[in-house]
């Protein structure tokens, strides 16, 4: 009989650098994002003056501060990620909220671009 | 589920009244379709009016079943015992479900298009995606039972 292993051990005990469900998540997220992009890419094809027409109404300023925040959300969470691993929970709370922040950020500035 | 919840087994009773839920608001459409189909020589705005009012119902309340799914997946992930009642990586499968069926809320917006009743990311990937979910948890729930059932051992050594 081998010994009853705790949870954490059973987690650390397997090869891959992360859990092989969380690459699983990431491999089904990243074909549901292809088949947007191919769904956009196709849509556009059929209808490319009114695609460019849409595209010239759209607020660049925006987008940049968006793709920044994004940007900037992921970088906080590495760091708060960073910061679990050293055990600071100040430091966790603090990256972890600046993360949550940029993801409100974004929403609103979707709100402004829709309205 | 219930047992590898330590004190209130909220993520259960969550799951059971959402899944409760989705059922009555799978099978009412289909009685709207049925009403559509009763008197076929009726007006043909009303026929369409009860298919539409079949489809958006069918579709829009997503919620409940989202909702369901997150709790089983949630209730997976916190199972810290040897054999968790549910194996770790259909559980963040059912987390992309989760978030896969999510845009089929968006099918009283659009009449057409890849988010319409029968678009795309409305219909054929919420559809698609819990079924394949589910195949793959029944498919590696019988095969962790043959494997690990004792007796099959020699069996499975061949």
């Amino acid at each position: 009989m081998t010994k009853e292993l705790t949870f954490d051990q059973r987690i650390q005990q397997q090869e891959s650098p992360a859990e092989p469900g969380v690459w699983l998540f990431i491999f089904l997220d990243m074909t549901t994002f292809s088949l947007f992009f191919w769904i956009f890419i196709w849509e556009r094809s059929n209808q490319i003056s009114l695609f460019t027409q849409s595209q010239a109404a759209l607020n660049k300023n925006l987008g940049v501060i968006n793709t920044l925040l994004l940007l900037a959300s992921s970088y906080c969470m590495v760091m708060a990620l960073r910061a679990a691993r050293k055990q600071s929970a100040l430091l966790f709370g603090r990256f972890t909220k600046l993360a949550i922040l940029c993801g409100f950020g974004f929403l609103i500035i979707k709100l402004i671009e829709y309205n | 589920m219930a047992k590898s919840e330590k004190e209130l087994p909220y993520f259960s009773v969550l799951q059971a009244l959402a899944g409760a839920l989705m059922v009555l608001l799978l099978t009412t459409p289909c009685l709207f379709w049925m009403v559509a189909a009763y008197r076929v020589e009726r007006v043909p705005e009303l026929v369409q009016m009860l298919n539409n009012l079949g489809w958006i119902m069918w579709a829009t309340p997503i919620a409940p079943f989202a909702l369901q799914v997150f709790a089983i997946c949630m209730c997976g992930l916190q199972d810290k015992r040897e054999r968790p009642f549910m194996l770790r990586w259909a559980c963040y499968m059912g987390l992309w479900v989760v978030v896969g069926t999510l845009p089929a809320a968006l099918v009283p917006f659009y009449t057409s298009g890849p988010f319409a009743w029968n678009g795309l990311f409305s219909f054929w990937v919420p559809l698609i995606a819990p079924g394949i979910w589910v195949t793959s948890i029944i498919t590696a729930a019988l095969v962790r039972y043959i494997t690990t059932k004792p007796g099959n051992k020699v069996a499975c050594e061949q």
